[in-house]
């Protein structure tokens, strides 16, 4: 993951609006507060107003400085200082407006969040070539941006090459950045803000705070700080706890305690945490542990990879449709292979002259770049779509991501090429795009003694999960292991389980006794094994009072029978096959 | 000069047959890149030509009936050829697969890929017999393609019917793949054309009956599986079957000692 980090973000994006002569002495201040905001239409940018008031008391009953450029500093203009007072500070000496004056004065200008994030997302555009997923930082008053730059450092010759690149991109353009790259979102978040959110160490400054215990984060002001995997929780101790984007009042608890940096504060027994710190915190802490994964909320793409076909001359049966289809796939290959990346999601929205559009929508587990398997995937989908009259106009966009590294084919062997996992990938593609998601799955065990939610069953393709973690994934699937590195189930069960169990005899005749029909025969027990009594928690929802037998008939067979304790009836809940 | 009594000509003579039916098989298959995987039971690889399973195979298991653990046979032999790389795919058409009986088989489950064609059968719906023609076209399809992927190592699927166009597309792609598949098919298969490169026939063994013609009062923790090789590819005749021992506690399935195994055989054939 790679946090950028525009540097005093509010002030920077001022600078570009302003002559050369006055964007040396800026000055950001707030609005004169309004009433109270309605909470139902509440907006991020609300969130940074309150977050301000909150840093600056100031910025509460009146306008107030919310951060300054370096040159209005000098001239003693601070964060947190009413605007009157900073007017009058950073008046110029002398009244004639000579072009000396002219760049002594300070520029004061409104701070406008929402403009503030709109203009930080067409950065997000400007380097969209480096990262397939961009973000935004989710923190109040936010100044960087989030890539997820998994498997594209090869591309730029490795990921310092690629901050390094990235970050002359920007210069070029205007832009001032500070760039760092870790495992998670969050550690990369707390290497690019050391001393912690941009306006918390300007206040800090601004107070001179250097309350005692204050700790100093060391010198972390390198434009491009790169840490290599797994090593990033050694490297976060020495770091203040407001670098782990905690609320400012859990911050305050925090230093009442004592706590300053983020060793002590991941040295706390975890389970201790909730009961005194809020919900928000708790889960910051599990973010820059790597316990809770952070996925990036991508912005989408301004420009996005389309395609269009429009006719008068309609497509009349599913045959034309596929043919438009195709020709689509390619014009959308076309620009895929321009931008380097590949397609994780196609949608398309299939207009007939009347009626409502419909939609068609094909996913592949890894990013492709191949038309004939997005154009298997798609006509998958289509064959089960049904098509009530002909269709005017195809609008067909992609989700992209960046693609895979290439393999390297082997010239004298015809298979030595042949990767398991990329073949499982293609396989789990058409077999998602007929079956539907649901239907191709993976499984884990779980806690519960329950037979029915012993298990939890994931769909392979599933929307918004990392591309990192699908490659081990598939690559889990297709690779053996030490038997010693899984725990083999310790009691037999059976292999099949109804997911509603049978009612034998119609519920009261014992079958340990009497036998029982099922599927067209009459079974006769000849050995039972049991009873396993399985019993859950009365306060829960659906508990279970259940009396299990294994029961072998005459001819061999084994069967798993239950009588429910409640209700006294007799069920077949599994066969051992 | 003695002269060697007839019956010792005979089984000389049964033992050169099948040495020679041996290595016309061996002579016959020409793919080199063929693999054979131990079943893990030393004495149904001894039934088998190859002296194990072979991969890019499709083996059927047929079971007399349902709850004859021909399925979790099968599973054991899927174990061992797990240890090549691919995954373990199962595709389960009534939804019912319990996953935990996967694991004591010996199956990770880092290594399972399930696939559930069609919509969740409706309840009381227990048998293959009992699917909607959409069903079992959904079920064949993905068969059909896990069988084609290289990526895939073994397949397990429960079918009932099978046309002879439907398996001989199932050969071709395995042969092209190296995918082994392993069908779990009813008693009635037995009475249909088979393409499968082995089948075998699971059948339970009766237990001994008591001079009252009653069964052992006592619980027994053992019960005994006769697994049949009942057909196998490039028509050399199989022969023999091999018993298996099944704990009902443990649910531990191991070869019969050979004591145990002479009682029972006369039990099994008769």
């Amino acid at each position: 993951m790679l946090c950028l980090k525009l540097l005093n973000w509010p002030v920077q994006r001022q600078q570009r609006l302003l002559s050369a002569e006055q964007r040396l002495r800026v000055a950001i201040h707030t609005a004169m507060p309004t009433g109270r905001t309605n909470e139902r239409s509440r907006h991020p940018a609300d969130d940074d107003v309150s977050f301000v008031r909150q840093l600056f008391p100031s910025a509460r009953s009146g306008p107030a400085i919310v951060c300054v450029s370096e040159d209005a500093w000098t001239a003693g203009v601070r964060p947190g200082m009413p605007l009157a007072e900073a007017r009058s500070m950073a008046a110029p000496v002398t009244g004639r407006r000579t072009q000396a004056a002219l760049s002594a004065e300070t520029t004061f200008r409104e701070w406008c969040p929402e403009d503030e994030r709109r203009d930080l997302k067409a950065v997000a555009e400007l380097i969209r070539c480096y990262a397939p997923i961009i973000g935004m930082d989710v923190a109040p008053v936010p100044d960087s941006l989030l890539l997820d730059i998994t498997g594209c450092g090869a591309l730029f010759g490795g990921e310092a090459a690629l901050a390094e690149q990235l970050l002359k991109h920007l210069q070029t353009q205007g832009f001032r950045g500070q760039v760092a790259i870790s495992d998670t979102v969050a550690t990369a978040w707390a290497f690019a803000h050391a001393h912690g959110h941009f306006l918390q160490a300007l206040s800090r400054q601004a107070m001179s705070c250097q309350r005692s215990g204050q700790v100093s984060a060391g010198d972390w002001n390198l434009p491009v700080i790169v840490i290599p995997p797994g090593q990033a929780e050694a490297w976060l101790h020495p770091l203040p706890i407001a670098a782990a984007r905690i609320p400012l009042t859990d911050a305050d608890v925090l230093f009442q305690l004592g706590i300053l940096t983020l060793k002590q504060l991941l040295s706390l027994p975890f389970e201790d945490l909730p009961a005194r710190l809020s919900a928000q915190a708790v889960q910051r802490l599990r973010q820059v542990r790597g316990i809770e994964e952070e996925l990036i909320d991508a912005i989408p793409e301004a420009n996005p990879v389309s395609a269009l076909w429009v006719s008068d001359d309609p497509a009349t049966n599913r045959g034309e449709v596929r043919q438009v289809l195709d020709h689509l796939i390619d014009d959308i290959v076309v620009q895929l292979k321009r931008r380097c990346v590949g397609a994780i999601r196609l949608t398309c929205r299939l207009k007939p002259e009347s009626g409502q559009t419909i939609p068609l929508v094909g996913e592949v587990v890894k990013p492709v770049q191949c038309a004939a398997e997005l154009s298997e995937v798609l006509g998958l989908k289509l064959d089960s779509l049904h098509l009530p009259h002909p269709i005017f106009s195809v609008r067909m966009r992609a989700v992209v991501a960046p693609l895979p590294v290439a393999r390297q084919q082997d010239l004298f062997s015809p298979s030595a090429h042949i990767r398991p996992a990329e073949e499982l990938a293609i396989v789990i593609n058409r077999l998602s795009s007929r079956l539907g998601k649901q239907a191709v799955l993976t499984a884990s065990l779980t806690d519960s003694p329950v037979p029915e939610t012993s298990v939890n069953l994931t769909p392979v393709i599933t929307g918004r999960r990392p591309m990192r973690e699908i490659d081990d994934r598939l690559s889990e699937l297709v690779t053996p292991h030490d038997a010693s590195v899984w725990t083999q189930a310790a009691f037999d069960a059976p292999l099949r389980l109804f997911s509603e169990p049978v009612l034998l005899n119609s519920g009261t005749v014992n079958p340990l006794s009497g036998g029982f029909a099922y599927n067209g025969r009459q079974h006769i027990v000849a050995d039972v094994v049991g009873p396993e009594r399985l019993q859950t928690q009365w306060w829960q929802d659906t508990a279970v009072h259940r009396d299990y037998y294994r029961v072998r008939t005459q001819a061999g067979a084994e069967f798993w029978i239950y009588t429910d304790l409640v209700s006294g009836r007799w069920y077949l809940h599994g066969v051992f096959e | 000069m003695s002269a060697v009594p007839a019956s010792s000509v005979l089984s000389t003579s049964s033992v050169v047959i099948d040495d020679l039916r041996r290595q016309l098989l061996r002579s016959q298959i020409t793919r080199t890149d063929r693999r054979v995987v131990s079943t893990g039971f030393e004495r149904l690889d001894g039934l088998l030509p190859e002296q194990g399973l072979p991969s890019g195979a499709v083996i059927e298991w047929v079971s007399d009936s349902e709850g004859l653990r021909g399925a979790s046979i099968a599973l054991c032999c899927a174990a061992a050829c797990l240890k090549d790389p691919g995954a373990l795919a199962i595709v389960d058409t009534l939804h019912c697969v319990h996953v935990p009986a996967l694991s004591h088989r010996g199956i990770p489950l880092s290594r399972l890929l399930l696939v559930r064609p069609g919509r969740s059968p409706q309840s009381g719906q227990v048998s293959e017999a009992e699917l909607s023609q959409a069903q079992r076209s959904d079920a064949l399809w993905s068969l059909e393609q896990l069988a084609r992927c290289s990526g895939v190592r073994v397949v397990l699927a429960w079918v009932d019917r099978l046309s002879s166009t439907a398996q001989r597309r199932l050969q071709l792609a395995v042969e092209n793949s190296g995918v082994t598949v392993f069908l779990m098919r009813p008693q009635t298969a037995l009475r249909q054309t088979s393409w499968a490169d082995l089948r075998f026939h699971v059948q339970s063994v009766p237990r001994p009956v008591t001079a009252d013609g009653r069964g052992p009062q006592t619980v027994n923790t053992v019960s005994h599986i006769a697994v049949r090789l009942v057909r196998c590819r490039n028509r050399v005749q199989p022969q023999g079957q091999i018993l298996l021992d099944y704990n009902h506690e443990t649910g531990a399935v191991s070869e019969t000692s050979e004591l145990a195994g002479s009682a029972t055989t006369a039990a099994a054939v008769g």
